[in-house]
């Protein structure tokens, strides 16, 4: 054991509802480049955060070279060698890259900054990595694959032996991408461990030695990179079982409800035209940063557009915008259920009715009884949890939440229904209920439109896929040709 | 303590929390009857019903505002602004009526330059305070061009003067209208489709938005109908006191906004209703009585005061989440 | 061509200055006098220093309206003091208590993460309140020998407490640009998000930026006196109409992380050069007030719009 740099020992953290990691362990080499993969709620990302010290786990320990250590928070990760780059990166855009990278760590005990040293450190670190660059430059003025230069080269002066990359490859070109992996080799030469996360598995295949496999906040499996496929690995992403988890549909795929031609987003790079017919699921797959819930909002008008048309049983909206989508009976159930979804602060009745006022309304005013009795149909209909339709939407799960915001939509009877990542961090149960929600839905001529991250969601509920990159769909993928590999390949 | 007592207790406590006003306005009407014997007359109620209506009005209209998520800091000034311009037309052209006309006019306008505003900055209750805080300044300013500084007199009509001064059966006639407009505003906030997506918009502006709500448009309602209230309150306070002065608005902003506040109405937007600016005037308007019949500097009131608001606030903080 | 351009840009609000202040000595036979000139620059002096305090509240993405009260209060104070304890216990006394009002506002921000806006208002007219009660409502004049020693020291129209000023200001530029407290600053207001991450003591540095205002208010508002020679609560009331301006116009956003202490001088050079010119066109003082409010929202609702105007809601 004393032989292992780094070691993860039977780590578990849960959140309220959901359970992010069970039982984690894996042990890492110095100099070894780990991937790290698993689908959206694997509890990659939960697993990093309890390295860098921005969770605590609620057991297990941590071990660096046979040592226990107590990592309480960011500061103490970095005195450890550990050194994390969020996909959301870590940085002060108004700041200089020399600042960024040695922020909080400028002078010692009040003494005047010697920025000309700072500046000739911070270049000797972007030299390292091979960054050839001003360090006077602001880093907001930097691309994505230089923001991330400036991290690494900040994890270098922080002495890491450990650096966590979490999905760096999202927004990188070619060139940019062939440049971290050299960087990449440079550090593994150095003897200093990578974890890197990321969906893309041919790059995973072309820098790493060893890859492992989460799934359900459990570790499935370690193994070599060059004893395992592709294929191998996404069936461990993915799980055996997929079509035993999914509930049983008939496919009656009728006409054309809505159409969409060229619309594009103010600021998108790319124009997207489809439709869709009543009786139909349509999968929207895609990696993060794609532009799905871009496209969406874009559709239904929540953000500006610069250009294109979106017809609703052959007519035109009459304008971008929500109040038109909603009218020209289109729903949108958004990704972010707390802040969007629904009003949190309010009860499950306000929640429930927000959407269509005119069903409570009653010679002119809204009628309290009429509220509770439309209210207490949808939580009968969907089994909504809760000792009574008054309680706070905040105080119920994950899964009830969402079952609101369901019940709401299906009070405004919209044909068309777009939900972004409806199963996200719901248990099991509650995800199969919305499964079955939505074959309802499409058995009674309905249309839904579903985005989601989860593979197996994707491949056991559509008819038909859009796989989405850089704002563009790339594929369109029917029936029978739906499957995971073709996704992923189109994906990145 | 047994389960059950214990959770009597907890849910007492829970009662307690989310109605601290009233046991509040409790509390101050009890220290009001130890402190003067004649507290319940008549007389002494009706002339504090008489007091409070034009900072009721006032709280009205800033209520209108926390509800759509924002805040209100220049209806003071708009106070002053329609009183001297309702008291000086009324005087130029002989006719009260017009005079009234014109400060309505001022007001609705005031209140809907700052509703437009908002929309275009898509601002929240940060940006309100800024927007409004500019806006107040001007619309001192523009009092005071208007009347050079100096207080305008002379209120003639008697049915003008009747609205501050005078009673329907024993009842002021400016409590009335305070009442009556209270009613009204509760009516169309608890009970239309409007209202409802008025509060819906103010509580969380994205999931308004995207059930269809013109989140924009209830921000240009509420401050238009905080800009028309302060108009009324004008009204109301000239035809009592037949004068008009440049700073009668000087602090008539953050003794709505207390009484809005004390009474349950919440910073953070769409949680509310009339029924707590009741309870927050009445709250206010026995403070300030006992203050002064404690004898109180009025400039040691405003700390009071002022320390009441941040509890206020300290306590709506709590009772959010 | 370019390089000129860009300078021009870099540069504008200093060019912008020097050319309205050209211009008027140019076209207006009052401005350069020596009499207005000394008004002018004592104004730069009094604001500019409290100018410089607000800037450190706003790059850490706070808001504190209170300098003007806190101004009066201390002015008060410090007036009401002069005669019998002398003038640089006097100072003393008002400047610490220009910090303690700083602890008081920084305790409810910070501590209590109440919204700056509500607590600086309210505070505002509480400091406002206490100085009317100890002064009795009415003004405290003092035409103290310490006092007027001071307003004749000159520099040709310069009065010294100018050069106080551009003391003030470049300590605070040194704090800001070579000390590891001033730049935590930058990225507490930048990114509060990063400043945790780092482990900076978030808490302390939001406290601490309430006390240098009140510091700055303090001082302003005995530079003042030299000037007026006379306190009263009502001293400053339009504080904040004419300082949030002078700092956002210099290049300090209300959204926090970017600015600096130069960037304010010169805001305030600008700005009160703006407001002398516009004395000088016999306007009347509500209608210049009417201006300077109209000045400041459209300060407010620009910086707020360009912010802003990617999203519909």
């Amino acid at each position: 054991m004393s032989g292992t740099f780094f070691e993860v020992r039977d780590v578990s953290k849960s959140f309220p509802g959901v359970k992010a990691l069970d039982c984690v362990s894996m042990s890492i080499e110095r100099g070894e480049v780990r991937a790290l993969v698993g689908e959206n709620g694997a509890g990659k990302s939960t697993l990093m955060k309890v390295l860098n010290g921005n969770y605590k786990a609620d057991c297990g320990s941590l071990l660096i070279d046979g040592c226990e250590v107590h990592i309480s928070d960011p500061t103490v990760a970095a005195q450890k060698g550990i050194s994390i780059i969020f996909q959301e990166l870590n940085l002060v855009s108004g700041l200089s890259i020399a600042e960024n990278i040695f922020a909080g760590r400028l002078s010692e005990n009040g003494k005047p900054i010697r920025w000309r040293e700072i500046r000739k450190k911070a270049k000797q670190y972007l030299d390292r990595i091979g960054f050839d660059i001003d360090p006077k430059t602001e880093v907001g003025q930097l691309s994505v694959a230089g923001k991330q230069m400036v991290e690494i080269a900040k994890a270098l002066s922080y002495n890491a032996q450990l650096i966590l990359m979490d999905e760096p490859s999202a927004s990188l070109t070619q060139n940019e991408l062939e440049k971290l992996f050299a960087i990449i080799r440079d550090l593994k030469q150095k003897g200093i461990a990578v974890i890197y996360i990321s969906h893309r598995l041919e790059e995973i295949f072309s820098i790493c030695d060893t890859v492992t496999v989460m799934r359900d906040g459990q570790i499935i499996g370690t193994s070599a990179v060059k004893d395992v496929t592709k294929d191998k690995l996404v069936e461990m992403m993915v799980g055996r079982e997929i079509s035993q988890t999914f509930p049983q549909r008939e496919h009656h795929i009728q006409e054309e409800v809505l159409r969409v031609e060229n619309l594009i987003r103010k600021g998108g790079k790319a124009k997207i035209s489809f439709n869709l017919h009543r009786g139909e699921v349509l999968g929207i797959a895609g990696l993060v940063g794609a532009g799905r819930t871009e496209a969406m909002r874009a559709l239904y008008g929540v953000d500006y557009i610069a250009g294109g048309s979106v017809y609703v049983n052959g007519k035109k909206l009459s304008s971008s915008s929500p109040q038109a989508a909603k009218e020209a009976g289109i729903a949108f159930l958004t990704e972010d259920r707390k802040e969007e979804g629904l009003t949190i602060d309010f009860s499950i009745k306000s929640n429930i009715v927000m959407a269509k006022l005119r069903t409570i309304v009653k010679r002119a005013f809204l009628n309290n009884a009429m509220e509770n009795r439309v209210a207490d149909k949808y939580i009968q209909a969907i089994k909504i949890k809760t000792p009574s339709r008054n309680q706070k939407v905040l105080n119920l799960s994950g899964g009830n939440q969402q079952k609101v915001v369901v019940a709401k939509w299906f009070n405004t009877d919209s044909d068309i229904i777009i939900m972004d990542e409806p199963t996200r961090g719901i248990d099991v149960g509650a995800k199969f209920e919305i499964y079955e929600i939505i074959n309802d839905l499409v058995s009674q001529g309905k249309a839904v439109i579903m985005i989601s991250s989860e593979l197996p969601e994707i491949l056991g509920m559509s008819d038909r896929v859009l796989v989405m990159k850089s704002d563009a769909i790339v594929a369109e993928l029917i029936g029978a040709r739906i499957n995971a590999v073709d996704i992923m390949n189109y994906a990145f | 303590m047994s389960d059950v007592e214990k959770s009597k207790w907890t849910r007492a406590g829970g009662w307690a929390r989310d109605n601290t006003n009233l046991l509040l306005l409790v509390a101050l009407i009890v220290a009001g009857a130890l402190l003067s014997e004649n507290f319940f007359s008549w007389t002494n109620l009706m002339n504090l019903m008489r007091r409070i209506s034009v900072n009721g009005v006032m709280a009205i209209g800033f209520t209108m505002t926390l509800l759509v998520g924002g805040f209100d800091l220049s209806i003071g000034a708009t106070l002053s602004m329609c009183a001297v311009l309702c008291v000086g037309i009324e005087k130029s052209s002989g006719s009260a009526a017009l005079g009234m006309a014109a400060a309505i006019g001022a007001g609705l306008a005031m209140g809907a330059f700052n509703g437009v505003l908002m929309m275009v900055t898509r601002g929240g209750s940060g940006e309100a305070f800024l927007i409004t805080l500019a806006t107040g300044m001007v619309g001192t300013a523009i009092a005071l061009t208007y009347c050079s500084g100096l207080d305008i007199y002379g209120v003639n009509a008697e049915w003008y003067k009747a609205i501050g001064q005078g009673n329907v059966a024993s009842f002021p006639i400016a409590a009335i209208i305070w009442i009556v407009l209270m009613v009204v505003m509760q009516v169309i906030i608890k009970k239309t489709q409007f209202g409802r997506k008025m509060i819906l918009s103010g509580a969380n502006k994205k999931s308004a938005f995207l059930v269809g709500i013109d989140v924009n448009g209830m921000k240009l309602f509420g401050f238009t109908m905080a800009g028309l209230m302060a108009a009324l309150a004008a009204i109301i306070m000239t035809s009592r006191t037949t004068a008009a002065s440049p700073y009668s608005g000087n602090g008539a902003d953050f003794d709505a906004a207390i009484a809005s506040i004390v009474g349950g109405n919440s910073l953070v937007g769409g949680k509310g209703g009339m029924v707590q600016v009741l309870i927050g005037v009445m709250i206010y308007g026995l403070i300030t009585n006992i203050l002064n019949l404690t004898g109180i500097d009025s400039v040691v009131q405003y700390i009071v005061k002022g320390a009441i608001l941040l509890l206020a606030i300290c306590l709506d903080k709590l009772n959010r989440r | 061509m370019l390089r000129v351009k860009k300078a021009v840009m870099d540069y504008r609000i200093p060019l912008l200055a020097l050319s309205i202040f050209v211009i008027m000595s140019l076209t207006n036979e009052y401005f350069f006098k020596p009499v207005n000139l000394t008004g002018l620059f004592e104004s730069i002096s009094a604001y500019g220093i409290v100018a410089i305090g607000f800037t450190f509240v706003l790059l850490c993405g706070q808001l504190d309206i209170s300098m003007g009260s806190v101004m009066a209060l201390t002015a008060c104070v410090f007036m009401m003091t002069l005669p019998t304890i002398g003038f640089i216990p006097a100072m003393l006394i008002s400047l610490v208590l220009g910090c303690v009002c700083g602890v008081i506002t920084g305790f409810f921000v910070a501590t209590f993460r109440l919204p700056p806006f509500i607590v600086s208002m309210t505070m505002q007219l509480a400091y406002k309140g206490i100085a009317l009660t100890i002064t009795g409502s009415t003004p405290v004049s003092n035409m103290h020998p310490t006092l007027l020693a001071i307003s004749e020291v000159m520099l040709g129209p310069i009065p010294i407490t100018f050069f106080l000023f551009l003391l003030v200001a470049l300590v605070a530029y040194y704090v800001l640009t070579q000390t590891q407290y001033g730049r935590n600053l930058y990225v507490i207001g930048g990114n509060i998000n990063v400043a945790d991450n780092l482990g900076l003591h978030v808490r302390g540095h939001l406290w601490s930026v309430f006390i240098v205002q009140g510091f700055c208010a303090a001082l302003g508002g005995i530079v003042m006196m030299t000037r007026m020679f006379s306190a009263s609560g009502n001293l400053a009331l339009d504080g904040p109409l004419n300082i949030i301006p002078m700092v956002i116009v210099g290049g300090t956003a209300f959204s926090g992380g970017k600015g600096g202490a130069i960037q304010t001088l010169w805001g305030v050079v600008l700005m009160n050069i703006i407001y002398n010119a516009m004395s000088m066109f016999s306007l009347q003082a509500n209608m210049q007030e009417m201006v300077k409010g109209l000045i400041l929202l459209l300060i407010i609702v620009a910086d707020k719009y360009m912010e802003n105007r990617s999203y519909k809601v």
